[in-house]
């Protein structure tokens, strides 16, 4: 038997005769009976609870009693003050963000009589703040705006900026497309370096950076308004994009010519007749897969 | 109109005045109506009249979709013309 197993059984008093003697052979035996007789007076200190949690008590009623020191209720009004300014300040400083989504469409009155609707996935920004100085907007998207007559008013887009006084206008900058319309009064458009004054009926559109001269619109205020999407002499591509907006869906148009001319409109509220309507004139099938795909192929 | 009744004029310009006349929308591929023309339709007709009458005086089909929709297609399938992609 080994030496530590020998020494474990003769601490637990459990050695027979023979191991006995064997552990008495060993060279440390009178070392480790000394050992052991000694750490027998080792004792664990005596622990009173009751006592402990006594002094704990009395320690914590003490305590409440100091709190009623004026400094700390005053750094708590004054933090709470400060964190209320704060955010108050950082709120009415701030921009004003209005977003749709795709197949989504809003209306916003700005802190004038102004307002503006917002077609679907478009972003609006303004600064409520400084409204009464500067009347401007970032638009990135297509908005219709009812401007009321006042100080000067921007439409700043990633394309060009529209510049009105009081008037009704219709706004689209998507992908490579940019279109002013002006249904009433009269707009500047801005872009690159030009200056152009659009009246009622007048419209400006640069698509791939290309000037396209339009009749004169004689609508009174943009199709898409009246849940309706209209086009005169578009890309099929611009078409099928407005359509996506417009009903949250991809299309697949890889066999097909989106290069070609639409003339037409499509409805936002009826998918089947709206495909229809964009899909026939144009000798295309559609598929609609997972409702969210649909796949275009030649007829 | 001031021009003669009988005279032929491009299809486009007649489909956009009948438009706000019968207050409906014409939806087509424009190669499909360039440099087509047709004689004004008479006045007074209704609208089925008067699709029957574009489709007599075109080689087009006009296909209501809705009470305000209309579908214009080739009525000559251009399978000959169609070059492959890819």
């Amino acid at each position: 038997m080994k030496r530590e197993d020998l020494i474990k059984k003769w601490l637990d008093n459990e050695l027979n005769t023979q191991e006995l003697e064997a552990f008495k052979a060993l060279e440390d035996y009178e070392n480790l009976v000394k050992l052991s007789s000694a750490t027998k007076r080792f004792k664990s200190p005596e622990f009173n609870s009751s006592e402990a949690l006594n002094t704990v008590l009395h320690t914590i009623n003490t305590a409440k009693q100091y709190s009623l020191n004026w400094l700390k209720p005053l750094l708590r009004v004054a933090a709470i003050l400060a964190i209320s300014l704060s955010i108050y300040y950082y709120t009415t400083n701030l921009d004003t963000n209005i977003n749709t989504l795709a197949a989504q469409k809003t209306t916003i009155e700005l802190p004038d009589a102004s307002s503006v609707s917002l077609n679907a996935a478009s972003t609006l920004t303004f600064n409520k703040k400084n409204w009464a100085t500067i009347r401007e907007v970032i638009l990135n998207g297509e908005a219709y705006f009812k401007v009321a007559k006042g100080s000067t008013f921007n439409v700043i887009t990633s394309a060009g900026t529209v510049t009105v006084l009081g008037t009704q206008f219709n706004v689209k900058q998507r992908e490579d497309f940019f279109e002013v319309v002006c249904y009433e009064g009269s707009v500047n458009v801005t872009y690159e370096t030009n200056t152009e004054i659009l009246k009622s009926g007048d419209s400006f559109l640069i698509i791939d950076g290309k000037f396209i001269a339009k009749e004169k619109e004689t609508k009174l205020n943009p199709s898409w308004i009246n849940n309706e999407s209209y086009f005169k002499s578009m890309s099929f591509a611009h078409v099928l994009h407005e359509f996506e907006r417009q009903y949250d869906v991809t299309i697949n148009s890889q066999h097909v010519d989106v290069e070609q001319l639409f003339t037409g409109s499509f409805v936002h509220n009826n998918k089947e007749l709206a495909l229809k309507s964009i899909t026939l004139p144009l000798n295309l099938n559609y598929s609609i897969e997972n409702n969210n795909s649909i796949v275009l192929s030649r007829e | 109109m001031q021009t003669n009744k009988e005279e032929k004029q491009p299809l486009i310009t007649v489909l956009k005045q009948l438009e706000s006349q019968y207050d409906v929308r014409f939806s087509y591929a424009d190669a499909n109506l360039k440099n087509k023309t047709i004689v004004v339709p008479p006045e007074g007709l209704s609208l089925d009249e008067l699709l029957k009458y574009l489709e007599e005086n075109t080689s087009l089909s006009f296909e209501k979709l809705s009470d305000n929709s209309i579908v214009i297609r080739n009525l000559i399938q251009k399978r000959n013309f169609r070059t492959q992609y890819l």
